[in-house]
């Protein structure tokens, strides 16, 4: 269940309130909780029990119109186990 | 508490806690944070280095503990980055620690690669070079240290009469390098990141520093967020991250900047909003009329206004896509003199055809404006490579150049550098050697068809991968039985595994180093851990061959006293055998060759401080002049108050005019179209390029695993409109083909970066997704630096053959 801190910079001219107000009526955000405001960002939380709904939320902020930039600074995977496949590593050959 | 509730708790904290803090440390902080100090333990010894990606030189702290580094800090002293890094600054200790690094020697034969001894290893690379000293080439690195490009330097030009060293700095700076030159006389920005705490607008000319200089980019949008008013204007042939952050986006054909910068100067003329005064005092104006030249010819204001004639915005519209209003709009932000414009480029100018001509032409916008020469005001170059500035163009590793912005084809540069070097006159080769894609041509063709290199020594680069239409310049070289190819290098890359000779290297902090940034700014480090098994210092692998050329016989390893090339002495006068490993580390040889190698930054005022000063410091940006018993750096060049050599009362002083009068010269450079455009055959443009999470080639980065995890494989950006009408989905595999190969790669759509209808972008981290066998290997004809930014390539889906 991966959980990111989150940082959300708000695009000036939009306000928080607003923003609040529009994400409890998105059901595709499950798992984000939004804390405090200040200077133009919100502090939030994204708790999800899969990295595809985890990437999903972060997605969905970034698309959105008041948002201009969502930072990660905290994250945590330690109760984790699933992780998307990566592509084996076969060299190229000429 | 519950653990769920713990962690969500704590992820919210350090969001709120973020919310607070500002994102760049103040001066007097110290260096590491204090709670980091506090919680990593006192068990963990913090030593200073630069970082060892990319041109911005961030500072980070070292955290070293039983021989390993266990974590990283932003440095808060470094005036670069203030404690700041990006996503690989804070992982590069990682990089030291891949699973497979190179640990021994090892030759290929029949087919395989053995492990031998470092002797052996040293023994056969000096004999081929007896063989045919001619038939050599050395190729390095915009991320060699400068003690290492130095060394390199000095065994071929100084020793072995041999100019063929050319660094991978020719595919990423050649061009700024040639643009600087023939603009002011001497190379290297003449301001520096300072300008992005003054700029009131900074324009983005093809680059992307949302993903390319992270912390550059914090620095300016730091200021936004603190309600600064800092417009950013992106202009580039695909939408970015960046793009996402600008006030104005402009999108134009590929090539057709140079037809821009012209309409942008076209209409300061048009409406008398240039810098009458600027211009009349402190610019010459020059043209080419044979054709590409770096000396080119005097003119005058007359030709230059009549030469812009043809480029109004109508045309300019017409040949770049940008519509007329938007260029009014930016030639109305140049003519206002009470903003101060910053202008940032990369790559987009300089892997580009005519790269010296867009690098003029934005020196030429910027003066005849007046945008130049006060903080925030000025054009710059960023660079891509921790030393591409450091080494590659104050080192001068480059086929043509000398230490200290000297070349090999002015007698007075050579008798200067023999000088120095004590050796006999007409020891240094006065012809230019093989430029990087001459230099791989001659050694992927057979000798009885002109291929006169036979022995290629590679160090710290990865040319399998990042050199262009791999197919011409790389493979065949594999197949040609009298070809011998030697790498330096830490990890098994897609160059290594190629090779006959195998040298495992040390990197980073298993080193002493020194390297120069994108502002000038020279860094030092010392060695904190040992590198792995048999790894060895580059360094010490270019004196070691040097010796064993001594003994062979080679007389070029001597000077005229007869002396070893590199003879080294301790504090007592005692010779040190530094070519031994074991005695390699009994002084500091970075210093030695430090101090030499100091000598020659005074011809060209680009005056380097004593080493020890920089053992202290978090770089110095040259020159740096003793002024009152203390080191003082300079901000900005040829700026009176600024410059230490600029004569008082003259204001702006470019003291290496090439017309011999004080002036910088505005160049006439018109449009002209690429030399590969779209056809009906090869419809798209392919522009290739880098992530924010890859480092260049990936040989570092794609090991790292929280950045492999990010971007794990390459992939293609398409258009959604594009894809529609080919049928393609996203994610889904197609099938990339130019007329110099083919490859297969997953498209994303509405992806970080979006490229117009007819553009495609990859980047080229992926060793198992070469995108440069498809790139196109035509370079600009002044800086012979190749175009990996557009050609023309088909997309379709596997299956189609349509």
């Amino acid at each position: 269940m991966p959980t990111s801190g989150i940082v959300i910079r708000l695009r000036s001219g939009h306000g928080a309130a607003a923003l609040r107000a529009r994400l409890s009526e998105h059901s595709g955000l499950a798992g984000l909780e939004l804390g405090e405001y200040r200077s133009g960002a919100i502090a939030g939380v994204i708790d999800a029990e899969d990295y595809p709904s985890h990437d999903a939320v972060l997605s969905a902020l970034r698309d959105r119109a008041d948002v201009c930039a969502v930072d990660i600074v905290f994250h945590d995977f330690s109760d984790t186990s699933e992780f998307p496949k990566l592509p084996a590593r076969r060299p190229h050959t000429r | 508490m519950e653990r769920r509730n713990f962690l969500k708790l704590s992820a919210l904290t350090a969001a709120t806690s973020a919310l607070s803090q500002d994102a760049l440390a103040k001066p007097g902080d110290d260096a590491l944070d204090p709670a980091i100090r506090e919680r990593a333990g006192a068990k963990v010894v913090w030593g200073k280095a630069p970082c060892r990606f990319c041109g911005t030189g961030c500072h980070v702290q070292v955290g070293v503990t039983g021989g390993r580094v266990v974590a990283i800090a932003g440095d808060r002293q470094a005036a670069v980055n203030r404690g700041l890094l990006c996503v690989k600054g804070y992982h590069v200790g990682l990089a030291l620690y891949g699973g497979d690094r190179l640990t021994t020697p090892m030759l290929k034969r029949d087919g395989k690669h053995v492990p031998i001894s470092w002797d052996e290893a040293i023994d056969i690379v000096a004999k081929r070079i007896m063989k045919n000293p001619a038939g050599f080439a050395l190729y390095g690195s915009g991320q060699w240290t400068i003690p290492e490009g130095y060394a390199a330097q000095k065994l071929m030009k100084g020793g072995l009469s041999n100019n063929h060293i050319d660094p991978n700095a020719r595919l990423c700076m050649a061009s700024a390098v040639t643009g600087y030159v023939s603009t002011y006389g001497v190379d290297e920005p003449a301001s520096c990141f300072d300008d992005l705490d003054h700029a009131d607008v900074i324009v983005l000319w093809g680059n992307n520093p949302a993903e390319m200089h992270p912390v550059l980019f914090s620095r300016f949008m730091d200021r936004r967020s603190r309600g600064e008013q800092v417009k950013l204007i992106d202009i580039g042939t695909r939408r970015t991250r960046t793009t996402a952050f600008a006030d104005a986006y402009l999108e134009f054909k590929p090539q057709s900047d140079l037809a821009l910068m012209n309409g942008l100067m076209h209409c300061l003329l048009r409406d008398e909003t240039y810098d009458k005064e600027f211009v009349e005092k402190f610019c010459a104006f020059r043209y080419e009329p044979n054709g590409p030249d770096m000396v080119g010819a005097a003119t005058d204001f007359k030709a230059f206004r009549a030469h812009l004639g043809k480029y109004t915005p109508e045309r300019v519209e017409e040949i770049s896509g940008v519509p007329k209003a938007q260029l009014e709009q930016l030639a109305k932000m140049f003519g206002d003199r009470k903003l101060r414009i910053t202008s940032l480029w990369c790559m987009g100018f300089n892997q580009h055809t005519r790269g010296t001509a867009a690098n003029r032409l934005v020196h030429g916008l910027h003066m005849l404006s007046g945008h130049w020469g006060k903080p925030g005001d000025g054009p710059q170059s960023l660079t891509g490579q921790p030393s591409a500035c450091g080494t590659a163009r104050e080192v001068g590793t480059l086929s043509h150049a000398l230490p200290g912005g000297l070349v090999v084809t002015n007698e007075k540069h050579r008798h200067q550098a023999e000088g120095i070097w004590n050796l006999p006159e007409g020891r240094i080769n006065p012809k230019p050697g093989y430029h990087t894609v001459e230099m791989w041509k001659r050694f992927s063709t057979p000798k009885e068809s002109g291929g006169d290199i036979d022995t290629l020594w590679v160090q710290v680069t990865n040319p399998a991968q990042s050199l262009p239409n791999t197919h011409l310049l790389f493979d065949p070289s594999r197949k040609l039985p009298d070809k011998f190819l030697v790498v330096s290098d830490v990890y098994p890359t897609a160059t290594v595994r190629s090779a006959d000779l195998i040298l495992p290297s040390a990197m980073w902090v298993e080193k002493n180093g020194v390297v120069g940034n994108s502002e000038r700014r020279t860094q030092q480090w010392f060695k904190m851990v040992n590198p792995p098994g048999q790894a060895r210092d580059d360094c010490w692998q270019t004196l070691a061959v040097a010796h064993r050329l001594m003994e062979l016989g080679h007389e070029g390893m001597r000077d005229k006293e007869g002396k070893f090339l590199f003879h080294v002495e301790d504090a007592k006068g005692k010779a040190v055998p530094v070519w031994d490993f074991a005695h390699y580390y009994d002084v500091n040889v970075d210093e030695h060759l430090f101090e030499e190698y100091r000598r020659f930054s005074r011809f060209k005022h680009k005056d380097l401080a004593p080493y020890r000063e920089y053992t202290t410091a978090r770089g110095l940006r040259w020159p740096v002049v003793e002024q009152g018993g203390s080191w003082k750096e300079t901000r900005y060049r040829f700026v009176e108050g600024e410059d230490p050599y600029v004569q008082k009362g003259k204001g702006v002083q470019f003291y290496h005019s090439t017309s011999d009068n004080d002036r910088a010269q505005i160049w006439l450079q018109d449009y002209v179209p690429p030399p590969e455009s779209p056809d009906a055959e090869f419809p798209f443009w392919l522009c290739t390029g880098r992530v924010l999470e890859h480092w260049h080639t990936g040989s570092m980065t794609m090991r790292i695993a929280p950045l492999r995890r990010a971007v794990p494989q390459a992939y293609v950006e398409m258009n959604r409109d594009d894809a529609r009408a080919l049928g393609i989905a996203d994610g889904e595999v197609v099938i990339l083909e130019t007329r110099r190969g083919s490859i297969e790669l997953p498209a994303w759509l509405d992806g970080r970066g979006r490229p117009p209808k007819g553009s495609l972008f990859v980047p080229f981290f992926d060793e198992r997704l070469l995108i440069n066998e498809l790139t196109l290997e035509s370079y600009d004809p002044l800086s012979k630096q190749p175009d990996y930014k557009k050609c023309a390539v088909r997309v379709r889906r596997r299956g189609d053959h349509s």
